[in-house]
């Protein structure tokens, strides 16, 4: 799932400003695939270990001297952009730990720096769906 | 195809795989008889052993416990000796139902519920039951 220029991006409270995408990836941790003995195919497989990997990227325009740091863990809540379509604006929450902050900077200029937050949804009980979908 | 037990289909909900052994003679060192010597005594041919590893899956965690309960049930004592099968046409006469050991990682929950298990047979030479 991609939300593209979101309307609104806050993580444990804080407001993030020109995020430009936030990326919700569902990414197996660890599968159990079996053969039996019919032959040289895969007869079952399961995902039993799943991790909801998102990723927010922000466009900076200026320096930034403090921001989230790994291991860190709020809320984070998205809310689509008004053209997200003819659902009208949905907000996605979900508890995150910060995994990693990268600041890249290409070219000369300001406008080039990006920050890149990567961050893994929690669930509270192992079995709901860390990412809960509303109407904004 | 799946394996029986006795009539019973123990492994059938999910893929199962069927191994022998060991086979051939069941030896020791004579040191360990007491016999002062480097040799090796034979004590005769090792008792047939067929060991089943497998995955039970059930769509939920109550219908995972009934596939581990009926298994648990043929595991009894002492051991009677049932007829294995292997669901492709081999049978083990005279097997007695030994052990059924899980996977240390437990129940696995993805879109089913599974564990990963270790059963082994052997068709014992003193019958208990």
């Amino acid at each position: 799932m991609l939300v593209l220029n979101p309307s609104s991006v806050t993580l444990g409270g804080v407001e993030y400003r020109d995020v430009e995408s936030v990326a919700f990836e569902r990414v197996a941790a660890k599968e159990v695939i079996e053969w039996d003995e019919g032959g040289a195919h895969a007869v079952f497989a399961d995902v039993v270990r799943q991790r909801v990997e998102i990723e927010i990227g922000q466009r900076l325009e200026a320096g930034v001297l403090d921001g989230p740091r790994p291991g860190e863990m709020g809320l984070l809540r998205v809310v689509t952009g008004l053209n997200a379509g003819v659902q009208g604006r949905r907000a996605f929450t979900a508890t995150c730990v910060v995994r990693s902050v990268r600041v890249e900077v290409s070219g000369a200029g300001r406008e080039k720096a990006r920050r890149r937050l990567r961050l893994v949804a929690i669930s509270a009980d192992g079995s709901t769906d860390p990412v809960a979908q509303t109407e904004a | 195809m799946s394996g029986t037990f006795k009539g019973v289909d123990l492994f059938g909900s999910g893929p199962h795989r069927f191994s022998v052994g060991p086979l051939g003679q069941f030896t020791v060192p004579k040191l360990r008889l007491g016999i002062i010597d480097s040799g090796t005594a034979w004590l005769g041919l090792q008792e047939l052993t067929v060991v089943v590893t497998g995955r039970l899956i059930a769509p939920s965690e109550s219908a995972l416990w009934a596939r581990r309960d009926a298994i648990a049930a043929q595991l009894i004592d002492p051991p009677t000796r049932g007829t294995l099968t292997d669901g492709r046409g081999r049978t083990f006469e005279d097997m007695s139902f030994l052990s059924y050991e899980e996977s240390a990682e437990g129940v696995e929950s993805g879109r089913t519920r599974s564990v990963a298990y270790v059963a082994v047979f052997r068709r014992l030479k003193d019958n208990p039951g």
